[in-house]
């Protein structure tokens, strides 16, 4: 027997935590990032009759995911690398290069054009607004190229 | 080189790939007393199958549960009351670490309490236990976790960053006003760093270095998460099985050679402890 603060609690997991979860990987990498997701919606759980009443609960939970991992990480953010003999198309430094970019840029840029997400669906779990993940996925891809010496558009 | 958005979202199953591999972490499961198998099964299998079924109060769906459990993976409790010297052996550490009398009792002497009680009353929403990790700095967090935890496998490795010192538990271990077995409450009210972003309500059980039968130095602890109605009753290392996880070389860390990488994932390769 499942009630219907269950049933509006799961759909919403259904929804946004694949997201969530890209969103704090991007941030803090996958180990950080992860167990930011399982504690936002572990939060997200116990105070759902709050939450569920927000205007956007992805990106308040994404708050609480990053509040989590920023009071606990104490080192720099280190993003999987690839092998280069599994995917040799992958430019070697682009791992380093999306390391050192601010972190809202690195999560905009990830989010938008590593995990395939729309403006409106980056800009919600982030809790902003899609003219400001827009202008950070510009200024990430404008100091990624920057960096790995890539001129194209 | 291809264009940078190509290769941005070529990066994509990388990073996927990546995340259920971290979803899907696994550890050694050894039944109590047994031998080490080197049985790999998901961590959350173990955490699954320590829920107190009985105590659920209120019907929790399987979304809800997996979410639960997944928190307290990511949040584990557990507190420790070794401190290592920053440039200490593994020798030095057993012989600077302050071991309060009761523990230095033979092994067959088990505190009463060495798991949570089914009884605990279920915490309320907002009483949520939370993770703590008791040391006097990362580094020595991290060298503190691998030699307090007999099986080394649990969440710990990578994940130790995410955990929190806790130093008022820490100083109070320290100084021997913890036993292992005792219960010791940390309320919301508690003042110490790192603790404001939880709420701290709970029972939990503290690991305490201890030495067995054989004269050997182990670590068994315990601790336990409460969360919304369901009791995760987390037992790492028993001090019965001191002895036995001391014999089987998966207690005895403290001499397994690894303190240059505690995050390597020790209880993975069973064997390797054995030297």
């Amino acid at each position: 027997m499942v009630d219907t603060r269950t049933e509006g609690f799961e759909e919403f997991v259904r929804s946004v935590e694949r997201r969530l979860e890209h969103a704090l990987v991007a941030a803090f990498g996958v180990d950080i990032g992860l167990d930011a997701a399982a504690e936002a919606l572990s939060y997200g759980w116990q105070h759902w009759d709050r939450i569920s009443a927000m205007e956007n609960p992805a990106g308040y939970l994404y708050r609480v995911g990053h509040n989590h991992a920023s009071k606990a990480v104490r080192r720099p953010t280190r993003l999987p690398r690839p092998e280069q003999s599994e995917m040799p198309w992958i430019e070697p430094a682009l791992p380093d290069a999306l390391d050192n970019l601010p972190e809202k840029q690195r999560v905009a840029v990830l989010l938008v054009h590593t995990f395939g997400y729309s403006l409106a669906e980056a800009a919600d779990v982030l809790g902003v607004a899609k003219g400001t993940l827009q202008t950070h996925v510009a200024r990430g891809l404008a100091n990624l190229r920057k960096t790995l010496g890539v001129t194209n558009a | 080189m291809p264009d940078l958005i190509d290769q941005l979202a070529a990066y994509r199953p990388h990073i996927d790939a990546a995340i259920d591999e971290a979803h899907s972490d696994t550890r050694t499961i050894d039944a109590p007393g047994s031998q080490p198998t080197g049985q790999f099964l998901p961590a959350s299998t173990e955490i699954e199958r320590s829920i107190d079924h009985d105590t659920i109060e209120s019907p929790v769906s399987s979304t809800v549960r997996r979410l639960l459990v997944a928190a307290a993976a990511a949040a584990v409790l557990i507190i420790g009351v070794s401190v290592v010297e920053r440039d200490g052996s593994p020798e030095n550490i057993a012989a600077n670490t302050p071991v309060p009398a009761e523990s230095a009792t033979s092994s067959t002497s088990v505190p009463e309490s060495t798991t949570v009680p089914t009884t605990t009353p279920v915490a309320s929403p907002a009483e949520t236990v939370k993770a703590y990790f008791a040391a006097s700095n990362e580094r020595d967090s991290q060298e503190t976790l691998a030699l307090l935890d007999p099986d080394a496998t649990i969440y710990g490795h990578p994940r130790l960053e995410t955990w929190t010192a806790h130093r008022p538990l820490a100083d109070a271990a320290i100084r021997g006003d913890v036993r292992a077995g005792t219960v010791h409450e940390v309320t919301a009210d508690d003042p110490s760093p790192g603790a404001s972003n939880y709420e701290f309500v709970g029972t939990f059980h503290f690991a305490l270095r201890r030495t067995d039968t054989q004269g050997t130095t182990c670590f068994p602890h315990a601790s336990v998460h409460v969360s919304d109605g369901l009791i995760v009753n987390l037992i790492y290392g028993n001090p019965a099985l001191c002895d036995e996880n001391v014999a089987s070389g998966l207690g005895n860390l403290s001499t397994g050679g690894r303190r240059d990488d505690p995050r390597v994932d020790l209880g993975r390769d069973p064997a390797m402890l054995r030297t």
